[in-house]
């Protein structure tokens, strides 16, 4: 397992080897200038060119990537123009806002999700599972904002109990999680509900019943381990997004995780941290892989990695 | 029902508490600003979150109050008849926040770290360009030579860029400096949180009226409607940028206001000069004439901005009234006529994203077609359009763009030099319609080169009259600064510069 795990790693570096190559060209590509956008449309024309000659982009363009390539290879990210502080310590913050958040919101919506899931599939074309389904389906088509808006509306200017601004706090993170938990919760039970039900229908499962077990122990034991793996990888697909930066609940409960930093790093033209943003999309999809791989042989011994 | 008289008792000593605490100044004003500082070194700034933060901070020799020129920290200051030397008296016993007293040495320490290439005082610096030298007479008094006469050099002391900061701070914190705020204002620096909020603190030591809250918090919030709703849940007290489709919300509560200012913006149709049809000043006039400024005005902001009456803001001195282009559609036409556009003509009008561009750009489209105009939008992102809109004029494909202009300084001699003289043709600046007439050329020289503020004030004027006859732009509208202020903070206002001032919070 930990030789599968190094291997993949190394897998990686050619992915991460061209993000990289990409990424320093794209943003370069966009029309817009990082100088006259910092210095101010009334700016004059030496005052950009300070600025433009103090974000190094007086530099050609290969200049420019073989300064950028070595700082990668030294683990400096650069210094963004429009914070003016080094990359790693931005991403470093706003990352941390967005994992805490998205973590939470998954692991809310994978504990529902899947009980819903199972719910449902236990009492099929009940009036529960028909509840079930219609809600899940209710909660991924709201789009976020309106949601959003809602809870606001709601919690924070009518009951007051809950603040409108979104904060890495015991309170500020309630509504925000919420809000992203509802959608992934819903693509959640509906993976748990079909794949159970598909499991259900399996021989060893009616044989398991027909010996005369707990039918609550057919389910736990022998048919949700088994349809687990691909709520699995949903979970992980879903949490990969979450925490690319949720940048309409950001903007709606004014979250300043990396979703948000993403837009005012585009906006502005930001060379240096719309890259470390982009490395860092890419790494985490890279992981999040890794782990449901791994996370699969866990699940179903069955599965193994040589 | 019996009154506990120990309850009774707590009642009271809290309510005096309360008291005692509201009388002494206490609290914290919340303000949610739209947008996030970039640095809070002021000759550094370049955007007006950064302005607003510095102003509670810096100050300058002078500065605005209420959009007037007002002495900060020098008491008196008097310019040379050619204009070519401001001499200033300071005040004594001023202290910067890390306690190096503010003397003449200071002020030109100071300066001349912005003045020097190497410093990363870009802003300031060209705002600052006209000193060719600064001389300590005194203590407390010092002399500015300029390069050439600038009567409009105090207006451009005035503004955030040239606010000064410690000259100890300087080499104290280097590249950090934008992070570091030291000056002598009534607010002195706690902390910021990047992207999210910049918090102050009274300064006990300030040398004019000492402020009347303890702390003001400045909390970036770039969603308006998110804005809105920590107003109504009380979580701010004071909103920035309120759009005019969310003025009725807050006219509907009783606890919330909503403050409107007067400012030196200017939202303008710019007419490429160089390209036809607009090459020709009968089609520039008709194009005013088409519009019905009142309407568009209501349409557009909820009538919360003021019709042009000049080429510059209102509010900006040396600004003087023209005769309105009147709506008169059957004019327009036949202006067009006139100028071989009997059937009208095609043109691509280039501007930002966002609401009011959009919806004001709709408006033109309509009026235009009255007259035969078939005009399309062509919005686009920032970064984009400021690309475009600055190409030299060989290369430069614009045909008109719906932007918007200010007066930064306040003063007639910046608003005509970046918008309607040759050398502030793209890339250099902002004269995006490539006007030139020489009479303005000369005037505003003459105008540049008096410290005489009346004889300043005619040249201005006469340079206006001029411009507001040719045209180079589709005159619309002076935009208000709207914003939303619970009944509990009285003090905060937006200034004409569009930024907020909050040095005079007070809490109820």
């Amino acid at each position: 397992m930990l030789l599968y795990t190094f291997r993949r790693l190394l897998q990686a570096v050619p992915t991460l080897v061209g993000v990289v190559v990409l990424i320093f060209f794209f943003v370069r590509a966009l029309p817009g200038d990082p100088a006259r956008l910092y210095a101010g449309t009334d700016a004059d024309r030496a005052t950009v060119e300070a600025i433009r000659q103090r974000f190094g982009l007086d530099r050609s363009l290969p200049e420019q990537f073989v300064y950028f390539v070595g700082g990668l290879a030294r683990g400096d990210l650069g210094r963004s123009f429009r914070a003016n502080m080094p990359v790693k310590d931005l991403l470093a913050r706003h990352f941390r806002a967005t994992l805490v958040l998205a973590s939470i919101a998954i692991v809310a919506a994978t504990l529902l999700g899947i009980m819903l899931g199972v719910a449902a599939a236990r009492r099929r074309n009940s009036a529960l599972d028909l509840g079930i389904t219609s809600a899940s389906v209710l909660g991924i088509s709201t789009p976020s904002f309106f949601l959003g808006i809602l809870l606001i509306y709601v919690f924070a200017v009518k009951l007051r109990v809950l603040p409108v601004a979104g904060s890495v706090s015991l309170k500020g993170i309630v509504l925000p999680a919420a809000t992203l938990a509802v959608a992934s919760l819903g693509t959640i039970a509906r993976f748990a509900r079909s794949s159970l039900l598909e499991t259900i229908g399996n021989d060893y499962v009616r044989t398991a019943r027909a010996k005369g077990l707990d039918p609550r122990r057919v389910i736990n034991k022998h048919a949700l381990r088994n349809a687990l793996i691909p709520v699995v990888t949903i979970v992980g697909l879903q949490f990969g997004f979450l925490l690319s930066g949720t940048v309409i609940v950001e903007t709606v409960f004014n979250f300043h995780g990396l979703g948000w930093l993403l837009i005012q790093s585009v906006e502005a033209r930001d060379y240096p941290a719309v890259q470390g943003l982009m490395l860092v999309f890419a790494l985490q999809f890279i992981v999040i892989n890794l782990v449901v791989d791994v996370l699969y042989g866990l699940i179903d011994p069955r599965i193994s990695y040589e | 029902m019996a009154l506990n008289p120990r309850k009774l008792l707590t009642v009271l000593v809290t309510a005096a508490l309360a008291l005692g605490a509201s009388a002494l100044g206490a609290g914290t004003a919340r303000l949610a600003t739209s947008l996030a500082p970039n640095t809070l070194q002021p000759a550094e700034a370049t955007g007006l979150p950064d302005a607003a933060v510095i102003r509670m901070m810096f100050e300058g020799l002078v500065g605005f109050l209420d959009g007037e020129l007002v002495d900060e920290l020098a008491s008196s200051w008097t310019a040379n008849e050619d204009a070519t030397s401001y001499t200033f008296e300071l005040r004594e016993g001023v202290k910067f926040h890390d306690g190096t007293p503010l003397d003449a040495a200071a002020v030109k320490a100071y300066y001349d770290w912005v003045l020097d290439p190497n410093s990363s005082g870009a802003r300031g610096r060209s705002q600052l360009s006209a000193i060719s030298e600064i001389v300590v007479l005194g203590d407390h008094e010092l002399r500015i030579d300029l390069k050439a006469p600038n009567g409009a050099f105090i207006y451009l002391l005035a503004v955030s860029n040239a606010r000064i900061a410690s000259p100890a701070s300087l080499q104290e914190y280097g590249d950090d400096l934008g992070r570091h705020p030291v000056g002598t204002g009534p607010f002195k620096f706690v902390s910021w949180d990047e992207g999210q909020s910049v918090v102050v603190e009274r300064n006990p030591d300030y040398w004019g009226e000492q402020a009347k809250v303890d702390r003001v918090e400045f909390v970036v919030v770039n969603n308006a409607a998110t804005r809105v709703a920590m107003l109504q849940s009380g979580e701010v007290q004071f909103i920035e940028a309120l759009p005019p489709q969310l003025v009725p919300v807050i006219d509907a509560d009783p606890n919330l206001d909503v403050v409107s200012t007067k400012t030196n913006f200017l939202r303008i149709l710019q007419l490429n000069t160089t390209k036809a049809p607009f090459d020709d000043v009968r089609v520039r006039q008709a194009l005013n004439y088409a519009i019905d400024k009142d309407q568009l005005v209501n349409v557009a902001v909820a009538g919360l901005a003021t019709v042009m009456t000049s080429p510059i803001p209102e509010t900006t001195f040396g600004a003087a009234p023209q005769p309105p282009y009147t709506y008169d559609p059957e004019k327009a036409r036949s202006l067009l006529a006139e100028a071989g556009y009997p059937n009208g003509f095609d043109v691509k009008v280039l501007t930002f994203t966002g609401d009011e561009y959009r919806t004001v750009g709709q408006v033109l489209q309509q009026m235009f077609a009255q007259v035969g105009v078939r005009m399309t939008l062509d919005q686009q992102e920032r970064g984009a359009l400021v690309d475009q809109i600055f190409k030299p004029v060989d290369e430069n494909p614009t045909e008109a763009a719906l932007v918007g202009a200010s007066a930064t300084t306040g003063d007639a001699d910046l608003a005509i030099t970046t918008s309607f003289v040759r050398a502030s043709f793209p890339p250099a600046s902002n004269n995006w319609s490539f006007y030139e007439n020489d009479e303005v050329e000369e005037l505003v020289a003459a105008g540049r080169a008096t410290g005489d503020q009346a004889a300043r004030a005619a040249d201005y004027a006469k340079a206006l009259a001029i411009i507001w006859q040719d045209a180079p732009w589709v005159f619309l509208y002076s935009p208000d600064s709207v914003a939303g202020r619970s009944a509990t903070l009285s003090g905060v206002a937006y200034a004409p510069d569009n930024t907020v001032d909050a040095r005079r919070a007070e809490l109820r």
